[in-house]
């Protein structure tokens, strides 16, 4: 935790380096203590490998007028000296991970990284991470592009590539841990503790360490938060486009328009000149929501190029590689003060909730030239219920098929009940609910602005008809076993335990899609008779 | 991100061209940590000049801010009675910082070494 030393008038934070053994922590710290130009202290090796700790002991930097006292620590990776390991991640304000990066070797530091993220996420603030990926000048090392995906579908973390032995990227992925360090303190709510911090010097953490008996790996704290925040793995989602093409700045329009509130008329105003926003995971604290997880975000999107353009109303946009970025129109402010009051009312709305919402948002304020400020949202895109049911409608057994309209039916109805409320009316579609029909549903379109009013959803059977309607009469044009699948909706509802009250909203959801079904199927009959006929 | 051993081969390179040099560092702007850093003398604490140049390049960017004034800073000089010092805004999250020996230097040379150099300090 943070400290603030006022007798020495510095602020105190710490940051530990972790990772599978022989992964190159001590090597990576005893490169940066010879560029920062300080000593690396370490109490006890066997054949080279480290019992305790490396430690380093860095003043540099200020924040908020005060310098800043970084107590650089790697921690043993031996499995057997996992308490002392896990005493030292419990003091984290930023982690770097290092990870060897060959093939043969990768395995092990994701499943570090895996065992790391509940202690990590679960700290209040949380507690950033950066991946050191390490020895790329290796032969068999895994291509970066490879690396950022595998990555992606664990945790939204930063990546950044080193040669420790050469000392390339050594001190950039330092420096970036206490910048995730700064962004923990700055979210603290409290007044930081002042004082003596209880670790001044390597002799006290040794100390402190050789009290604590051995025992089996297993990291402070374990929060089921960390399995909220992680992050899945998706190619660019595929929209659907009506023919003809629409241009492109019409396209992008249709796009936003699918994940946001109906917005019937596009914002009066010119649209002046702007600074196109570059990601940058280097930008000020205090302009990034959530502080530490919304810097990580912004450094795994910078590497990924994306570029945002303008729509034909005025909005900015981009999508692809699993990243959506949106600002409105009129998400344009004339000072950064006033972009500021609007973040916090923006992050404010995000933090309240959380639970309705997918993992992955950031709300950045960046400047857009002309000393004006723009609020962005970056979202990390996930898999809607529309495109769940577009892989179901290829299902060859009806049976399967008609369990899968049931179930994503259910969740979208559960999805307007928890999502379409009076304090947040979050539109509920196909393209908005999430597709992972075993979780809660959860927003995954864009946030409403603030003061946008939206307007009320659909219910019941009319949500249902309005959203599936489309959808059955694609059904209906692809498969020829439709009547198989409308006399599987009744056991498709009932399969598998379930209490009563389940059961029945089950067979009503099936009475309805049942209905919508046969609806469709009429109306494809009496617009293709010629067709039919034998 | 150039890497170090390139950033530091830049910062040598200004060291060269500038006649008088003490020290030069590219600072992250908003922590004030150092990414690269040379001396030519052991009596200048360049990680603490680099650090508290941060928090001079943010109040000016503020003063800015406050005046509504819509313009980028390029550099920012400091004279001192026997060194030049030199704030170069390299991108918009970094700087370099270059002390020179103002017996030896002026504010030509100065510069004219931050201006060749400072390009390769962000591609």
């Amino acid at each position: 935790m943070p400290i603030i030393d006022a007798k020495r008038g510095v602020l105190v934070v710490r940051i530990v380096y972790d990772g599978p053994p022989l992964s190159g922590k001590t090597t990576s710290l005893r490169t940066l203590a010879a560029g920062l130009g300080v000593p690396i202290v370490t109490p006890e090796e066997q054949n080279g490998r480290t019992l305790f700790f490396d430690w380093i002991d860095y003043i540099g930097g200020l924040f908020e007028g005060r310098q800043i006292r970084c107590q650089i620590v790697s921690v043993p990776g031996q499995r057997e000296l996992a308490s002392r390991r896990r005493e030292l991640l419990a003091s984290a304000d930023a982690v770097v991970l290092v990870a060897d990066t060959r093939k043969s070797e990768l395995p092990e530091a994701f499943e570090v990284l895996r065992s790391l993220l509940p202690h990590c996420r679960g700290q209040e603030p949380p507690v950033g991470i950066v991946l050191q990926a390490n020895k790329r000048d290796a032969d068999d090392s895994v291509p970066r592009d490879v690396l950022a995906a595998e990555l992606l579908a664990i945790a939204p973390i930063a990546l950044v590539e080193t040669v420790a032995t050469a000392g390339d990227g050594i001190r950039e992925a330092f420096v970036f841990a206490v910048r995730l360090a700064l962004d923990r303190v700055r979210a603290f709510t409290g007044k930081l503790p002042e004082g003596e911090p209880e670790v001044s010097s390597a002799g006290d953490l040794l100390e402190r360490l050789k009290a604590i008996a051995p025992e089996p790996a297993r990291l402070p704290s374990e929060s089921p938060r960390a399995l909220g925040q992680t992050a899945t793995l998706r190619p660019p989602t595929p929209l659907p486009h009506a023919a003809p093409p629409l241009e492109p700045a019409a396209a992008y329009d249709q796009e936003i328009a699918l994940l946001s509130v109906p917005r019937p008329d596009p914002p009066s105003g010119e649209i002046v000149d702007e600074e196109t926003f570059v990601p940058d995971p280097m930008m000020p604290g205090g302009f990034i929501w959530p502080p530490v997880d919304g810097r990580v975000l912004l450094h795994e999107v910078a590497e990924l190029g994306i570029t945002p353009v303008r729509t034909s109303r005025g909005d900015w946009w981009a999508s692809g590689q699993g990243c959506l970025f949106h600002s409105a129109k009129a998400a344009i402010f004339a000072s950064a003060d006033r972009g500021r009051q609007a973040l916090i009312e923006w992050a404010r709305l995000h933090a309240t909730n959380l639970r309705c919402l997918s993992p992955g948002r950031t709300v950045v304020l960046a400047t857009a030239g002309h000393g004006r400020f723009r609020l962005w949202q970056l979202i990390r895109a996930e898999q809607a219920l529309r495109e769940r049911l577009a892989t179901s409608l290829v299902q060859p057994d009806p049976l399967v098929l008609a369990g899968e309209l049931v179930d994503a039916a259910c969740h979208l109805l559960e999805a307007r009940s928890s999502l379409h409320t009076a304090d947040l009316p979050l539109p509920c579609t196909l393209w908005t609910v999430s597709g992972d029909l075993r979780a809660q549903p959860r927003f995954i379109g864009l946030m409403p602005e603030v003061g946008v009013a939206a307007p009320a959803e659909p219910r019941g059977n009319d949500l249902l008809a309005r959203e599936l309607k489309p959808l059955f009469r694609a059904l209906v044009h692809q498969r020829d076993d439709v009547t198989r699948v409308l006399t599987a909706f009744g056991s498709a509802a009932v399969m598998g335990h379930m209490d009563r009250s389940t059961r029945e909203r089950r067979t009503a959801t099936a009475a309805t899609l049942t209905q919508l079904l046969t609806s469709a199927r009429s109306r494809d009959e009496d617009q293709r008779p010629a067709q039919r006929m034998p | 991100m150039p890497s170090e051993k390139e950033l530091s081969e830049v910062l040598e390179r200004i060291q060269r061209d500038a006649d008088g040099f003490i020290a030069a560092s590219l600072v992250d702007l908003e922590s004030g940590m150092t990414l690269a850093a040379k001396s030519q003398r052991t009596d200048f604490d360049l990680t603490a000049a680099s650090a508290y140049n941060s928090e001079l390049v943010k109040q000016k960017l503020k003063i800015m801010s406050t005046l509504g004034l819509n313009g980028s800073i390029e550099d920012m000089l400091i004279t001192l009675s026997d060194q030049i010092h030199l704030i170069k805004l390299v991108s918009k999250t970094t700087f370099l910082y270059l002390a020179v020996d103002k017996s030896r230097s002026n504010l030509a040379i100065v510069r004219t070494a931050v201006a060749r150099h400072a390009n390769a300090l962000v591609s």
